[in-house]
């Protein structure tokens, strides 16, 4: 009896292991290198980064254990709320204007305007370009000699001003940029989601006397909104993290006016060997987006809702 | 078609022939493998082979250092090379991973004021080099750069070339055509820039969007801006008696800078364009004018030909001799994990041997390191730049002075790059500035930076 009651539940978690063993053993053999992949590259990286934020570290002598003086030396230094403002002004500008642009587009795709599938190729082949050769793309457009923005100006009679070498320009203009290259991606998700919808909704609204807009604000928008939402979040976090085309094409200059969090991070790490204080600044970005993605969702932004007709 | 199949019988049988089929010709290969064992005797008199790892960047460094190998392994056939080329942007963080383990090169070129010698020294991942200056007797090579090579009373660098940043680079033809000579005061500089805007051309272009073509400008302004005496002592933090940050031609240059971009002497968009832009400027005839170190020299001719010249920046007070120029060593550090040192060494003494130093002034557009050589050693290159430049230096009318940015902290690097885009860009004033570096000084001092 007293056997029983020990062994009885040992042997059901044994038996329940090695049945589930002998079902799914082939399938944990599969997913095996994709999980060591995940641990070694992914887990262990991200716990080490947070372990190294406590950390005063240039990467060649011995790690020295500095407690939350990484944290505090970034609330002290002068270029970081710099760093922030940009990320944030870069963020909300590019994450607005791209879903406004990209739904607007994928409207336009769905109601097959002349030339749809054309614009539905062109405006995602920015999406694939990489963003170096957009960054010197650019550079030569924007070049204030020769670039073509240049010629265009000269044939207005104009002189082209300064943009990426004027510190109150200069986040605007690698909005834009960001901007155009990136508007495709809402664009693509919103028009498959769009598709999706049922064609007898937008029937049962042409009978119930609705106009375009109508069906716009009453199907398509409440069936979108999923998708919508999704890809808000996305490009939260994708401009939040924005590094490529500041490094590209202007190092966070001119002086500091286009520094980014991640940009600054760099800096931190490769240029300063600091890298106690750019895991630092790492774990920041990570707690802010973790912080918005949870408010996000917690605010119902990603659950699904009953659409009313 | 009708598949045929095979039982495991037939399947097994196929491999086990297969694997002694295998066996039988490995066996046969053996004895013809047997006299190469033998080689070692027959060679025992020839050098053993080395192999030395080496990393640097593209550019005019990877054209000089290939040439110099190249004729390097003529004279010593047992010497192998393995050349890394990484880019600059990417080779500070390299740096520090790839020299901090036992698959380091055996030798890698330094960004000079990237202040990486200081802390791959305190690690001890590079090598004082001081018995080899001593060996080969390079002390008189390079005493003016000696110092830039210095961390704890070691010496950390080979230094092959000495590099003069800036230079006014210009084209005869247009010169002439606005119809003036090279300026050679401020008020000169100014005029000029009117004349050339007269004809409509740009007048001295400038890419300073990446932060380096204005940083090397500073440093030529301050050379007429403090004198060369003080001028070492402007930003250097590492000893308390060192920083001037309140010397008034530190300020002074700051100030020219901004001053520049309001006489419109800085092409248009100095600060839109990176420094291969500018360069174009010059290139197509747009500007008069373009700034850049001698490594230029051979784009400059193959670009522009006879038409190619230079000058040197103006003199800005006259109490301060005309024209100071500013020149850094082109330099190299060795691995202490390499095993391969002496021959490292070995061939550094070759780049510094006349026939050596005429490679890197021919190719790389740098200068001789070593006082002693003339332009009558380059031979055949004294209608250069560089022997035009060598012949100046030699003169004595344009003194040399060290840029003191071997031991730079990179925080300090970084401040000035960025201050020099403010101050050109009037983000801030030249006091303005000043002041944050005084911050910093106190910082650096206080043990807090």
């Amino acid at each position: 009896m007293t056997d029983n009651a020990v062994s009885g539940p040992v042997t059901d978690w044994r038996l329940r292991l090695r049945r589930g063993w002998r079902r799914n053993g082939i399938a944990y053999f599969f997913i095996l290198p994709a999980f060591t992949f995940f641990i070694l590259f992914i887990v262990y990286p991200l716990v080490d980064g947070l372990v190294l934020s406590l950390y005063r570290w240039d990467g060649l002598s011995a790690r020295q254990f500095v407690g939350l003086k990484n944290f505090e030396g970034l609330l002290e230094a002068p270029n970081f709320y710099g760093a922030v403002r940009n990320t944030v002004q870069f963020t909300v500008v590019t994450t607005v204007a791209k879903i406004v642009i990209g739904f607007l587009l994928a409207i336009s795709l769905h109601f097959e305007v002349p030339g749809w599938k054309i614009f539905r190729a062109v405006f995602y082949l920015n999406v694939i370009l990489p963003m170096t050769a957009v960054g010197v793309l650019w550079s030569a457009i924007l070049n204030p000699h020769s670039g073509p923005l240049a010629a265009g100006f000269d044939l207005l009679g104009l002189e082209l001003p300064s943009l990426l070498g004027n510190p109150k320009l200069v986040m605007w203009v690698l909005s834009l940029i960001d901007i155009w290259k990136y508007c495709g991606f809402p664009m693509i998700f919103l028009y498959a989601a769009m598709e999706g919808i049922p064609q007898d909704l937008y029937e049962a609204a042409v009978l119930d006397g609705g106009s375009q807009l109508q069906k716009l604000w009453y199907v398509t928008l409440p069936l979108t909104k999923p998708v919508l939402l999704t890809i808000t979040l996305l490009q939260t976090i994708f401009s939040f993290q924005v590094f490529d085309i500041v490094f590209t094409m202007t190092k966070g200059g001119p002086g500091y006016a286009s520094e980014v969090l991640t940009h600054y991070l760099y800096q931190e790490g490769f240029w300063f060997l600091r890298f106690g204080s750019a895991s630092a600044t790492a774990v920041l970005l990570l707690v802010v987006i973790l912080l918005f993605s949870t408010l996000y969702i917690g605010q119902g932004g990603l659950r699904q809702r009953e659409v009313e007709f | 078609m009708a598949s045929k199949s095979i039982s495991r019988r037939q399947f097994l049988k196929g491999v086990t022939a297969t694997s002694a089929g295998a066996l039988v010709l490995s066996a046969c290969a053996a004895p013809a493998a047997a006299p190469a064992a033998e080689a070692p005797s027959e060679s025992a008199a020839q050098p053993e082979a080395v192999t030395i790892r080496t990393l640097w960047s593209p550019g005019g460094i990877d054209n000089y250092m290939r040439a110099l190998i190249d004729l390097y392994k003529e004279r010593e056939p047992n010497v192998e090379f393995e050349i890394n080329v990484i880019e600059q942007e990417q080779k500070r963080a390299t740096e520090v991973t790839i020299m901090s383990n036992d698959g380091a090169p055996d030798f890698a070129w330094i960004n000079f004021g990237s202040g990486l010698t200081d802390r791959l020294a305190d690690a001890g991942v590079i090598t004082p080099l001081n018995d080899y200056y001593e060996q080969y007797g390079w002390w008189d090579y390079l005493p003016d750069h000696l110092h830039t090579h210095e961390y704890n009373d070691q010496i950390y660098h080979f230094s092959v070339a000495s590099v003069t940043v800036p230079m006014m680079w210009y084209n005869k033809s247009l010169m002439a055509q606005i119809g003036m000579d090279p300026p050679t005061t401020m008020d000169e500089l100014y005029a000029w820039a009117e004349a050339c805007h007269a004809d409509d051309l740009e007048a001295l272009a400038m890419g300073d969007r990446d932060g380096w073509p204005g940083f090397h400008m500073y440093q030529c302004l301050a050379t007429r801006t403090v004198p060369l005496e003080d001028y070492e002592k402007i930003l250097r933090f590492d000893k308390e008696e060192y920083y001037m940050g309140d010397y008034p031609g530190f300020e002074e240059a700051f100030q020219v800078m901004r001053d520049m971009e309001t006489e419109r002497v800085w092409a248009k968009g100095v600060l839109d364009m990176n420094d291969d832009q500018a360069k174009g400027l010059l290139f197509n005839g747009q500007a008069v004018a373009y700034e850049s170190g001698i490594w230029v020299s051979g784009q400059a001719r193959e670009a522009l030909g006879e038409d190619s010249s230079f000058f040197m920046f103006p003199q800005i007070k006259e109490d301060i001799p005309f024209p100071l120029t500013a020149s850094y060593a082109d330099e190299y550090m060795l691995s202490s994990f390499s095993t391969v040192k002496d021959e490292v060494a070995a061939f550094f003494d070759f780049v510094l041997s006349k026939d050596g130093q005429k490679i890197v002034a021919k190719i790389g557009g740098g200068m001789p390191i070593r006082t002693d050589i003339t332009v009558a050693d380059l031979e055949g290159y004294a209608d250069s730049t560089v022997g035009e430049v060598t012949e100046m230096f030699g003169s004595g009318e344009f003194p040399v002075t060290d840029e003191i940015v071997t031991f730079w902290p990179a925080e300090l690097y970084a401040m000035l790059r960025n201050n020099v885009q403010a101050a050109i860009g009037g983000q801030k004033t030249a006091a303005e500035i000043v002041a944050e570096f005084d911050e910093l000084a106190a910082k650096f001092r206080a043990g807090e930076a």
